[in-house]
């Protein structure tokens, strides 16, 4: 599903490039579950966001279901990975001014979908994730546990084949950390790609499978 | 502290919101400083003199067919009784406007002479070189100003010395009695000399006739302020004995009395609103010229001030966390209040250098433009410096203190957690409603003026103005001799079609005078009033006057001595063209009228045409302007050649010809002025409200980067958020528009009653406004919220 060949990814201070990402070569199948992990300024979170789009390489090829990405015309590529990716962040960046239901609504407003349509779809997540009394508050009034529920299932809410999550556990504790975890395990079951960065290896295990980051490369 | 702001200093000069503070705040400074000057120097006007609260000016006022008439213009008579019997009077002089050539040696200049009374240099305060107030005690005084003197004797000290004036053509020697300084530019009456007013042409047949009114009236009255009203009362009785013979007429042909019942009463105009008064046109009022100026030039600080606190609160935003981190190492408040203060204060001294730098580089271009001699230096009077310090000072801490309040104030646990947002308040938004609403007032009054000003220069006037040379004949020249050598000489010429005269210019001319003379006369019962003009032959020819019935003057026919022409409107009067034809009227000579013209401007356009009728200069007026109708494809040398024959007819000729198109246009110089500074303080204040637009959008985008970043992640394009952002400011801006609309309507409506003739505000002129006034906005603030869509989402969502 996702082919990552001889990616770089560098910064340029004045005639130095510094290297974030060296030589990356990953291949991530469907209903994959790949925890990311190494020290701090090693590139995780460089890595996740090139995989999800956000940032680009500065050289080597990227296939995604089969195409090559980074020949695609940005609009194509962005309604690629819109309609396929959806994202989870350690600070949750749930929209400040809107509700939980608003904040979840959001991406499907951007899709275009009828509001019955939106409507049915943020009922389901709303539903699934237990948070049906909530979705009159606003991001503030819920606990930093909450907020990422919210802010996941706000990223499930365009049905989205991979999940990238970087440190969805950072800013919780234990007890919410394992419950996100939950939550993930049964996504994934559900056929659900997920790529999470973490810095602990309790969370790490959930993963089918870890990979190390040292400097910019894979170990 | 001040090693604060020297640390501070280089990075404040590298921030380009800091630039933007400071160039608007230059631009609006120097605008600002200008328009100061020019209204000052309107209101200064007469303020020389010592006497100035206790000064007027006379005038009538009467209402006639429902017109209000005004008028200051008094018969010899007046003055002498003003003062002998109204006890509230202390003193009065007349004021009679003239050219006089005066002559020493072989030197022989033209003096705007004026003829008044002994007590004129004793009313007024004109500072005097040589001699003093009583230089006029005899009947024979001359005064001469010191640069009339330096011309003539190549020196002042010209006290007691002999000079010759030319008087009926014949040159009479004169003793200098008094020499004046050079009249100050702020005098609403200027002369270069001087001489009793018993002196005057016709002195003797005139001095007790009543009907004759051709000089002004000052008066300084015993009280030491003056009271209009109670002057008005006084003058009752006065009024109603001296000038009973108009009243009875007024009364008769069905006048309107005035408030107080009298039909005609004598007013006085306080010496310090002379300068911006009309007198004339209906109800006397005061220009409201300088305040105009500095309303616009205070809504231009205002805007720019306000865009400050908006500029500061932006760029504070970007440094929230260092204003945390100060806080929990101990900065207090009022620390930080005076870091801000400080840091304001720093960029407002540097754009009041770089503005009144800017200011004394375009007074020379706009001196020249309006006819103005300031200088920066005037601003230092101790006056306007503690104007200046006052609103600066308030200004800084508005513009530093606000912030640095609102900064200061800030949570700390917020502002190091980054999250706080200085969020754009209420304030802020009534701020920019408030700028954009001026802004398009501003722009709204630029499209009427200038489409009214367009309007009235395309507007036929009923003849037909282009390749019409105006010469004016000026004195030290037999006027009918001039003419007639004009005529054979050009005569030589095949471009030139005819060449003609009038006693009045069409339009304004180089010689800078527009005038009519009315006068009444009994027609079967009642009284008519026309204005008169002195034509010479071939006048309806040269000018391209439509004649309607009858036929123009011409050389074959003897009586046409005796013979006038009239315009439509005056037939009317008469009862119609057919009537009229061929009739007399009974005013002196009873002449015949002989043709029917159309109606065609004689005036400028604020008025209705008016009756008009004309005759052949005998026993009448002089005629004073030579017209030359010409058919050349080379204007400009045509002008020449006609300039230069006129030089070789009259050499001492010392104004010069002009085409009547630019007579025309120069009727409206008074207009045209105030519509470039309408245009002028628009444009800054157009530009000054989208640096402020420019700054609420930082503001705000400052608090979305974030938000930005995540729904641009939630799959938003860029159109949807650039829409997201500017939303709210399309709808300050409608909402200004929603505001300024009425209020311009209103103005400009008020602005176009003083035009006879004048356009309908349409809607497409708001539309117009508006639209600029948006587009500019919407450039402003797209541009901004564009550059914030494109950013990488991954830069602005980093962790921390
Ligand atoms: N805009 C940038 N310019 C220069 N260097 C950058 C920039 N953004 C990131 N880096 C560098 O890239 C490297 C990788 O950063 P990244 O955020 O991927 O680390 P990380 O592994 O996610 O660390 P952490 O565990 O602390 O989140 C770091 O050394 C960082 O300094
Ligand atoms: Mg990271």
């Amino acid at each position: 599903m996702i082919k990552l060949e001889q990616l770089f990814k560098w910064y340029s201070q004045g005639n130095n490039r510094s290297f974030v990402l060296k030589d990356i070569n990953l291949s991530i199948e469907a209903g994959d579950f790949v925890s990311i992990m190494g020290p701090s300024g090693s590139g995780k979170s460089t890595l996740l966001n090139v995989i999800g789009m956000l940032d680009e390489p500065n050289e080597g090829k990227y296939y995604f279901m089969g195409e090559d990405v980074l020949a695609m015309k940005t609009k194509k590529r962005n309604q690629l990975f819109q309609a396929h990716m959806g994202y989870v962040f350690q600070s949750y960046h749930l929209i400040d001014e809107l509700t939980v239901y608003e904040n979840i609504e959001t991406p499907l407003i951007y899709k275009n979908l009828s509001s019955a349509d939106r409507k049915a779809i943020v009922s389901d997540l709303l539903d699934r994730f237990h948070i049906v009394g909530k979705k009159d508050l606003f991001p503030a009034q819920l606990s930093g546990g909450q907020q990422q529920i919210v802010g996941i299932a706000r990223a499930l809410a365009g049905s989205p084949k991979v999940l990238l999550a970087d440190e969805p556990t950072g800013n919780l504790n234990s007890k919410q950390g394992e419950e996100i975890m939950e939550l993930f395990t049964q996504l994934n079951k559900d056929g659900v790609t997920i790529i999470q960065v973490t810095h602990s290896e309790k969370n790490a295990a959930y993963g089918h499978r870890i990979l190390e980051m040292l400097d910019g490369q894979i170990k | 502290m001040l090693s604060h702001i020297k640390s501070r200093i280089p990075r404040l000069l590298r921030s380009p919101i800091s630039w933007v503070q400071l160039i608007g705040f230059a631009v609006a400074i120097a605008t600002a400083t200008i328009l100061y000057l020019t209204a000052m120097f309107e209101l200064s006007f007469d303020s020389f003199h010592t006497n100035k609260e206790r000064i007027g000016l006379l005038y009538m006022r009467s209402e006639e067919r429902g017109a209000i008439i005004s008028n200051s213009s008094m018969a010899p008579p007046l003055a002498p009784l003003v003062s002998k019997e109204l006890p509230e009077v202390e003193a009065s002089t007349r004021v009679l406007n003239a050219q006089m050539m005066l002559r020493h040696g072989d030197k022989e200049i033209a003096s705007e002479l004026k003829y008044v009374d002994a007590s004129f240099l004793k009313i007024f305060s004109f500072p005097m070189d040589q001699g003093n107030e009583t230089a006029l005690d005899n009947q024979d005084g001359l005064v001469i100003n010191e640069a009339m003197a330096e011309s003539l004797f190549g020196s002042k000290q010209v006290l007691g010395k002999a000079v010759e004036l030319n008087i009926n053509g014949n040159w009479e020697s004169r003793i200098i009695t008094g020499v004046s300084s050079v009249n100050p530019r702020n005098s609403s009456i200027s002369f270069s000399s001087l001489m009793r007013f018993e002196q005057s042409p016709n002195y003797k047949e005139l001095e007790n006739d009543w009907s004759y009114k051709n000089h002004a009236v000052y008066v300084k009255l015993k009280a030491q302020s003056i009271d209009a009203a109670g002057f008005q009362k006084a003058t009752v009785a006065f009024i109603n004995q001296h000038e009973k013979v108009a009243i009875e007429k007024l009364k008769r042909d069905g006048a309107k009395a005035d408030a107080n019942g009298a039909y005609l009463s004598l007013r006085i105009l306080p010496l310090k609103d002379v300068h911006l008064s009309d007198i004339g046109k209906g109800e006397v009022e005061t220009s409201k010229f300088p305040w105009i100026l500095l309303v616009i030039s205070g809504l231009i600080l205002f805007i720019a001030g306000s865009n400050f606190v908006n500029l500061s609160l932006a760029s504070a935003m970007t440094r929230i966390k260092e204003i945390g981190t100060r806080k929990t190492i101990g900065g207090s408040t009022f620390q930080l209040f005076m870091q801000f203060w400080m840091e304001s204060a720093f960029i407002c001294v540097l754009s009041l250098l770089l503005g009144l730098a800017l200011a004394s580089l375009l007074l020379p271009e706009y001196n020249a433009t309006l006819n103005y001699q300031f200088k920066i230096a005037q601003l230092f009077s101790s006056l306007n410096i503690s104007l200046f310090l006052a609103a600066f000072l308030l200004l800084t801490i508005i513009t530093g203190g606000y912030p640095a309040l609102r900064m200061a104030n800030v949570n700390i646990i917020n502002s190091l957690k980054g999250k706080s947002s200085v969020k754009s308040t209420y304030l802020q938004n009534s701020l920019t409603v408030l700028q954009f609403s001026i802004a398009m007032i501003l722009c709204i009054a630029t499209v009427i003026i200038s489409y009214q000003l367009h309007y009235l220069s395309n507007r036929p006037l009923g003849f037909n103005k282009t390749e019409v040379i105006s010469i004016p004949i000026g004195q030290g020249i037999d006027a009918n001799l001039a003419i007639e050598r004009m005529r054979n000489t050009l005569a030589a010429y095949p471009w030139v079609k005819s060449v003609s005269a009038s006693d009045i210019n069409l339009g304004r001319g180089r010689d800078g005078s527009t005038s009519t003379s009315r006068f009444g006369f009994d027609q079967d019962g009642t009284e008519i009033v026309t204005n008169y003009l002195t034509i010479d032959y071939d006048y309806l020819k040269t000018l391209g006057i439509k004649l309607l019935a009858g036929r123009d003057f011409d050389r074959q026919h003897k009586t046409d001595e005796n013979a006038v022409l009239i315009n439509k409107e005056m037939a009317d009067l008469l009862g119609g063209p057919e009537k009229a034809l061929n009739s007399t009227l009974e005013m002196d000579n009873n002449p015949t009228i002989v043709g029917i013209v159309d109606n065609f401007h004689f005036h400028d356009l604020k008025r209705e045409v008016g009756p008009l009728t004309m005759g052949l200069p005998i026993g009448g007026f002089d005629l004073s302007y030579i017209f030359v109708r010409i058919h050349s494809s080379n204007l400009q040398q045509s002008l020449k050649q006609v300039e230069d024959t006129w030089k070789s007819i009259n050499p001492k000729a010392s104004i010069a010809a002009s085409y009547l198109d630019e007579n025309t246009q120069n009727l409206y110089n008074n207009d045209r002025r105030i519509a470039k500074i309408v245009i002028a303080g628009a444009s800054v204040a157009i530009a000054i409200s989208c640096l402020g637009l420019f700054a609420l959008t930082l503001l705000l985008i400052n608090g979305k980067i974030k938000e930005i970043g995540i729904r641009k992640v939630l799959g938003s394009s860029i159109t949807n958020i650039i829409l997201l952002l500017s939303k709210n400011f399309l709808m300050l801006i409608g909402l200004a528009f929603l505001i300024s609309t009425p209020i311009a309507w209103l103005l400009m409506t008020r602005w176009l009653e003083a035009f006879a003739f004048r356009i309908a505000i349409q809607w497409w002129m708001f539309a117009l406004a508006g639209g600029i006034a948006l587009g500019f906005a919407m450039l402003t603030v797209a541009w901004q919220t564009f550059k914030a869509a494109r950013v990488n989402p991954a830069s602005t969502l980093k962790e921390n």
